[in-house]
């Protein structure tokens, strides 16, 4: 059976959010060389660099597993625990308790999106301190993005967030969860909070536009690859701070292949003569 | 202060770089709203090829491709000097033949004749197998299903070269050995085209070879032969004089080295004869 495109989405009120894709592809015979399948929980490039953390790679086929409990020392990520693995044709990687900006600011390395920041903040600096601040936050995240994200955070909360002395993660992620099988790839990401509140993802009809341009942040989840060495690669969550300045990648699985020996073809043995009577032109 | 201090304003300094970051925040929510997004996008299955239907054949009713019959329905080679991967399959019952894959029967084949029955693929759709067949006329083929087929290689070629009276033995695709050799003569010739070793036999009323390598040909002038159909073989001859002449009644006589080697090749084997 071929490949199937599978898709499946959904939303609770705790705010879960699940997707699991399958990508159609060709046939992958053909290569003429092994490419090892590989895993990792968190990588950034930029001026925040992050090694890919926990790394493995299985570079013959045998199952390699690997985790972690710390990341390198950063301001832009935490984690409570990652664990990857890979096999000959499989991978995946799974984060568990994903913090992301812990520390509620961006480090000092990142000044360079100062202005995009501001560009996106002007409509919504004075909203804390206006008249109804909840009403007003709660607007213009809804300018922003549409979809009624906005009426699923309690506006007081977030001031109250803003302004407490202690604020939680950004952006709090229970599960991120990516795995490849040859060519086909599945993302899982449940229990996504803001500032402490879960949020409800709305069901979405297909070609429905979710963010508006803007030169901060872009996101692409459940992001899959196909590379022109046969190889398979779905990112869980890549992260794309100022147009390219730093991206984040949470959750990669590559799934590679071993090149199977040419098989031995089955030879027929040499046929046993039989006694029988067939006169034949001479 | 200004937003434009925001990554390196403390904590709580500011109102307006917390309201940033929240900003940022939901943006990071809308991933799943990505997710969702893109995972409609290409979420169209995939429809399945609905199983093409095949008439089932009354096998009591058709002829048995062998050496003996003819089955004119049969289609003709379409590469008659193309050499093959070197697969070769065996029925593992008695099948019908059929002109096309799924197509009409026009005739049988079982697993067994001179022995096995082993024939060369020349083609392959899918759940069918374009086979050589070793009944009359030269050149004829059948469709087969390959569910009901034992498949194995043989890394041997053998080509015959009438004009130089020349037979060549390859392996895999490297030539092993060559021998001048007798042909059927004039009146008599030995047939052109693709065809295969169809056995590997001991007739006790026969003398001039101590084995005979019956092939999937016939001869194109002689109906019957000896009591025979008369099928084409590779075999031996008492005396060396014949090799290099146009001498035999369509048979291919080889040198005794020969024959020991062609021996050695399995059935179902190409044999591909050319004017060259």
């Amino acid at each position: 059976m071929r490949p199937r495109a599978l898709a499946g989405a959904g939303a609770t009120a705790l705010g879960a959010v699940t997707a699991i894709a399958a990508l159609v592809i060709g046939t992958t015979a053909g290569y003429a060389e092994t490419v090892p399948s590989s895993a990792y929980g968190i990588a950034a490039e930029g001026p925040v660099p992050i090694e890919p953390t926990p790394f493995v790679e299985s570079t013959d086929g045998s199952r390699q597993e690997n985790s972690a409990f710390t990341l390198p020392e950063n301001p832009l990520v935490s984690l409570e625990v990652a664990k990857v693995v890979a096999d000959e044709q499989s991978a995946s990687a799974q984060l568990l308790n994903l913090g992301l900006v812990p520390g509620a600011e961006l480090p000092e390395q990142l000044s360079a999106l100062n202005e995009p920041l501001q560009q996106l903040t002007s409509g919504l600096e004075p909203a804390c301190t206006a008249e109804n601040p909840a009403k007003d936050v709660n607007e213009a995240i809804d300018d922003l993005l549409g979809g009624g994200i906005g009426d699923q955070l309690d506006p007081q909360r977030l001031c109250d967030s803003i302004t407490a002395t202690e604020m939680p993660a950004l952006v709090t992620i229970e599960l991120v969860e990516v795995a490849c099988d040859a060519t086909s790839g599945s993302v899982q990401i449940a229990n996504v909070a803001l500032l402490g509140q879960q949020v409800e993802i709305p069901p979405l009809e297909e070609e429905t536009p979710i963010l508006p341009d803007n030169p901060l942040v872009t996101i692409t989840a459940n992001k899959q690859t196909t590379h022109d060495d046969g190889s398979f690669t779905v990112v869980g969550l890549e992260i794309d701070l100022g147009d390219g300045t730093e991206v984040i990648t949470l959750g990669s699985a590559t799934c590679g292949f071993i090149e199977p020996d040419e098989p031995e073809k089955p030879t027929a043995p040499p046929p046993t003569p039989v006694t029988t009577g067939l006169p034949v032109t001479g | 202060m200004t937003s434009q201090d925001v990554p390196r304003t403390p904590r709580g300094d500011s109102a307006s770089t917390r309201l940033a970051y929240v900003l940022t925040g939901v943006l990071l929510v809308a991933l799943g709203l990505v997710a969702v997004l893109i995972v409609s996008a290409g979420a169209d299955p995939v429809t399945g090829k609905p199983a093409a239907s095949t008439k089932p054949a009354k096998l009591s009713s058709l002829v048995e491709s062998t050496t003996h019959t003819r089955l004119d329905q049969a289609p003709a080679d379409p590469n008659p000097q193309q050499a093959t991967e070197g697969w070769i399959v065996r029925p593992t019952k008695v099948i019908a033949l059929r002109d096309a894959p799924g197509g009409r029967a026009f005739g049988k084949v079982g697993p067994n004749q001179i022995g096995e029955t082993w024939l060369p693929v020349i083609d392959q759709r899918e759940q069918w197998t374009r086979v050589l067949l070793p009944s009359k006329p030269n050149g004829s083929t059948g469709w087969l299903r390959s569910a009901h087929l034992k498949r194995t290689f043989t890394p041997y070629l053998i080509r015959v070269h009438l004009s130089s009276m020349r037979l060549e033995l390859f392996f895999e695709g490297r030539e092993m050995n060559s021998w001048t050799i007798g042909i059927g003569e004039p009146d008599t010739p030995t047939p052109t085209g693709r065809t295969f070793v169809l056995g590997s036999i001991v007739d006790p009323d026969q003398t001039y070879s101590p084995i005979i390598l019956p092939l999937g040909s016939h001869s194109d002038t002689l109906d019957s032969f000896g009591g025979g159909p008369g099928t084409v073989a590779i075999h031996t001859w008492p005396t060396t004089d014949v090799l290099g002449t146009a001498s035999s009644n369509g048979c291919i006589r080889v040198p005794q080295e020969a024959l020991n080697q062609l021996t050695q090749v399995p059935l179902g084997t190409l044999v591909l004869v050319d004017q060259q």
